[in-house]
């Protein structure tokens, strides 16, 4: 014991010394639970693209029509003339300024919060109706054909029919947000309940269960960690839908302030677009998990 | 064997598809708009293009001047016949390598806005606008006339919703009533005076010195590489012209198929439009001079709106008249 010398919490966050779960593995290739995180490599690349782009900034390497400048004072300008600022400054000017009247921040909520009401829309009806389809056969027959009928078709084809019925407002943009993630949700939810094991309803009825109590103690909770699953699916298909959706009739939002940039060749403004659905998608992710985690403790244990 | 075979296809398939930049000059690819009637049309159906420039010309329909501005960023796309005045200074002033080569069509009958029926706005009370929903196509010739009418009639733009609309879609949405006024150029501006009435006639318009024209645009590298093709492109362009102003009832039901329209829409836009001879577009009335001041003060007050980042001094960079000068007999 003492003859081995333990890694420095540091290592072990970077990934680049064992933990004590993986120390206590024999096989490290082949088990995919062995593998490090490798949170050094991580910061690697990301210093490594930075450099890349500070780089291509510093001696001019691409037209800044095609990828902007890390900072408009770095770019070497052979006409001062044409000088405009890199994606720095840019965003400096987004956040003090806004973007045609609207603050950086309004735009970034606009979006959020047409993802948020989309999904929880979606799970609203999903899950209810996921739950129907795995629970009951009548349920099933009638919505079978409807929901294979529709699950195929991309939301974003619907885009001309829903501007025909709901206008260019927030209705029709959470529309077809709701429909993006209603379907995600219920192929979960109704997943979810063939995913309860059949011994643990059993046993709930064997002790006197009624219908209500397996499906609100047993059903549900069994259920939950692949409606999760769900959710982060759902959350992650309505950004993609997300950008598409405010293109029809672009007022606000992250999508709608780079339609509306494209159309002023502002390069930079689209990366930063580009750069804030990343780090917004990758924030909602990581919320997720920490509340699957906080949540639904139960989850791959049961 | 049934394998080879799919795998020589495929290989092929791969040589030809890297191989195709390389050989880009068996074809040509010109940026066109759908709904929009030119004389041209007609060279464009006879295959006139084709045979005099010797090597096959593709016409692609876009939505806007923007998206040609970036398609030829991109090298696909090396002439735009007609893009609107203001994608091209646009697209100049954040230094993409484009050239003004000529003057395509004045317009100014077939690009305004239109207030809805219901809404009750006219010129005298356009301050109403003010926190109405506007739909229009940003960026463009449409957008900038909008600005200057509001400005004219001394209303704020910056408290205007402005939404991003292609015509099309604007004619949808002006007809649900989701915006108070729509703007549009083409086609589809006919549609939605079915809706509506104009907020400033053309002629008012034009009276406050807002010009309303297209341009012919080539990427640099282009014209650099390929100037008598450009040049012949701008004869059978003129003779287009000048073919159909002679006897326009000959070629209008094929300007209308060609355009994607009604032969009486067709025939507004041919009738309220001009289409500038070679010798007019190098007159002091077009690129003489009178342009260039024109486009100085289009990218002054687009900068001044803060929709572009800066204006440049001068555009005299930019305009190569010498294939116009070169059409001569």
């Amino acid at each position: 014991m003492a003859d081995r010398k333990q890694p420095s919490k540091l290592a072990v966050w970077l990934g680049v010394a064992d933990n004590p779960f993986t120390r206590q593995k024999t096989v490290k290739f082949g088990d995919a639970s062995a593998v490090n995180s490798g949170r050094l490599w991580s910061v690697a690349t990301v210093a490594a693209l930075l450099f890349a782009w500070w780089a291509v900034t510093r001696w001019g390497l691409l037209d800044p029509i095609f990828w902007p400048p890390l900072d408009g004072g770095l770019y070497p300008w052979d006409n001062p003339a044409r000088a405009r600022p890199g994606v720095v400054d840019r965003f400096a000017s987004l956040v003090v300024e806004g973007y045609r009247n609207v603050p950086l921040w309004e735009h970034v909520w606009t979006s959020v919060r047409r993802v948020l009401l989309g999904v929880l829309c979606g799970a609203l009806a999903g899950i209810p109706l996921g739950f129907a389809m795995g629970l009951n056969s009548v349920a099933r027959g009638l919505l079978d054909p409807v929901v294979e009928f529709i699950r195929p078709i991309p939301p974003l084809a619907l885009i001309p029919l829903v501007i025909l019925w709901l206008g260019i407002d927030e209705a029709a943009k959470t529309f077809l947000l709701f429909l993006a993630a209603l379907f995600i949700m219920l192929i979960a939810a109704r997943a979810g309940v063939s995913s309860v094991r059949i011994s643990k309803v059993h046993a709930a009825y064997s002790l006197g269960a009624s219908k209500p109590q397996v499906l609100r103690y047993v059903i549900l909770p069994n259920a939950l960690p692949e409606i999760f699953t769900g959710l982060r699916t759902s959350m992650g298909v309505c950004w993609g839908t997300l950008v598409a959706a405010e293109l029809v009739a672009a007022d606000q939002g992250v999508g709608s302030m780079m339609m509306v940039a494209k159309n002023f060749l502002q390069t930079d403004v689209v990366v930063i677009g580009i750069i804030l659905i990343g780090v917004i998608g990758f924030t909602i992710e990581m919320l997720m998990r920490a509340l699957e985690v906080w949540l639904i403790p139960w989850k791959g244990k049961g | 064997m049934k394998h080879t075979n799919l795998l020589t296809l495929a290989a092929l398939a791969f040589v030809t598809l890297l191989a195709s930049p390389a050989s880009a000059l068996d074809k040509i690819t010109v940026a066109y708009f759908l709904e929009w009637p030119t004389p041209n049309l007609v060279a464009q159906a006879e295959k006139t293009y084709d045979e005099a420039l010797g090597v096959k010309v593709e016409w692609r329909a876009f939505g806007n001047g923007n998206e040609m501005s970036q398609a030829m960023a991109s090298g696909d796309v090396h002439i735009a016949y007609s893009q609107g005045l203001v994608p091209w200074v646009v697209a100049v002033s954040n230094g993409l390598p484009l050239r003004l080569v000529g003057i395509a069509a004045a317009y100014a009958e077939a690009d305004n806005c239109v207030v809805h029926a219901d809404a009750g706005i006219t010129q005298a009370n356009a301050a109403e606008l003010e926190g109405k929903r506007v739909a229009t196509p940003i960026g463009n010739v449409t957008h900038y006339k909008l600005l200057r009418t509001l400005e004219h009639l001394g209303v704020d733009a910056s408290k205007i919703d402005l939404v991003q609309m292609n015509p099309p879609d604007a004619v949808v949405a002006l007809a649900r009533g989701d915006v108070t006024m729509a703007c549009a150029f083409g086609g589809p501006l006919q549609r939605l005076k079915e809706f509506g009435s104009v907020l400033m006639t053309a002629a008012e318009q034009e009276a406050i010195g807002i010009r309303v024209f297209d341009v012919v645009s080539v990427t640099e590298q282009f014209a650099r590489d390929h100037p008598a093709l450009v040049r012949k492109f701008m004869q059978v362009t003129d003779q287009a012209n000048a073919t159909y102003a002679a006897a326009p009832d000959r070629f209008n039901e094929t300007i209308a198929v060609a355009a994607g329209m009604e032969l009486a829409a067709a025939l507004e836009f041919l009738e309220t439009s001009t289409f500038p001879s070679v010798e007019e577009q190098l007159s002091a009335a077009w690129l003489g001079s009178s342009v260039q001041a024109f486009i100085r003060e289009v990218a002054k007050f687009f900068a001044k709106h803060g929709q572009l980042d800066r204006a440049l001094d001068s555009y005299e960079f930019a305009i190569d008249t010498s294939f116009l000068k070169a059409t001569g007999p």
